[in-house]
């Protein structure tokens, strides 16, 4: 009964509770803010991703494969793909050249912005993805195994 | 492959040969963007902060000098990476996605192996 609770090391799951939001945050600042600042979706998306890694330290991969799901991620990926080719060729469509600022010519804010949240989007989506995958090959551990035929073994009787 | 299909591949390649002939024409008639005559390397490399680069030609200069009147940005590398090149982002995306589907493919499989041979000891025992 006690190997139920005790799933992990504590200290690693509210090590990883705590900086789940902050790495989920700061993520979506560096994206948000990448005209004005260093980064852009590139990094912001691969810090978004990292989320993953953390939720797999302190559950584990069964739990990780509870939470997201890997077909959803993949297709969004190609939608965010779409996203930054739509945005680029309308350019295009008005008459001037590829990814160039169309709409909002003049204002601070520009079309490069909506450009790099579909870039941002998409890093996230693939990594993250990409990180499932690589979990998924591993075995679980023994605690795990423990867990899941205990599971098993109270599920079975009822 | 059908017959169909082939006079299609066949009319469409010639279609963009023959675009990228008449693309290499015009280039080839067309003035040198930069021959990098007014160019002093020795000055430049002795001392770059002072060198007077206003009258120079190119596309790096014309990405350096009229930056914010062509795009509106805040950010220079922010526009040069968005803006002048934003085939090459989209490149880069299109990398991502193709290494994404391969391990998708490769690690996809050997964990249905895994499972299944798993399933295979646990009927066994």
């Amino acid at each position: 009964m006690k190997s139920k609770f005790r799933k992990k090391n504590i200290i690693v799951r509210c090590a990883a509770d705590l900086f789940l939001p902050l790495a989920c945050v700061f993520g979506c600042y560096v994206v948000f803010h990448g005209n004005t600042s260093p980064g852009g979706g590139f990094q912001g998306g691969v810090l978004i991703a990292s989320a993953i890694l953390l939720v797999f330290l302190g559950y584990g991969g069964g739990r990780v494969k509870g939470s997201f799901s890997e077909r959803m991620l993949h297709s969004s990926e190609t939608v965010a793909e779409i996203m930054y080719v739509v945005i680029a060729l309308i350019g295009i469509f008005t008459g001037l050249n590829f990814a160039v600022n169309f709409v909002f010519a003049g204002h601070r804010f520009e079309t490069s912005n909506l450009m790099n949240d579909a870039v941002g989007y998409h890093v996230m989506a693939g990594i993250a993805c990409l990180l499932i995958l690589m979990l998924s090959t591993l075995e679980p551990d023994e605690d795990e195994k423990n867990q899941i035929s205990a599971e098993g073994k109270e599920a079975d009787p009822k | 492959m059908s017959a169909g299909k082939k006079l299609f591949l066949t009319i469409s390649l010639v279609i963009l040969l023959a675009c990228g002939v008449y693309t290499a024409i015009l280039m080839a008639g067309s003035e040198p963007t930069y021959d990098g005559a007014e160019t002093d390397v020795v000055a430049l490399y002795e001392n770059p902060q002072d060198y007077d680069n206003t009258n120079a030609d190119g596309v790096a200069s014309i990405i350096v000098n009229e930056n914010l009147d062509k795009t509106a940005a805040e950010n220079v590398v922010f526009s040069v990476v968005f803006n002048f090149r934003g085939y090459d982002t989209m490149g880069e995306s299109f990398i991502l996605i193709a290494a994404i589907a391969g391990s998708l493919v490769i690690l996809r499989k050997t964990a249905g192996m895994q499972t299944e041979s798993a399933e295979g000891k646990e009927e066994e025992a």
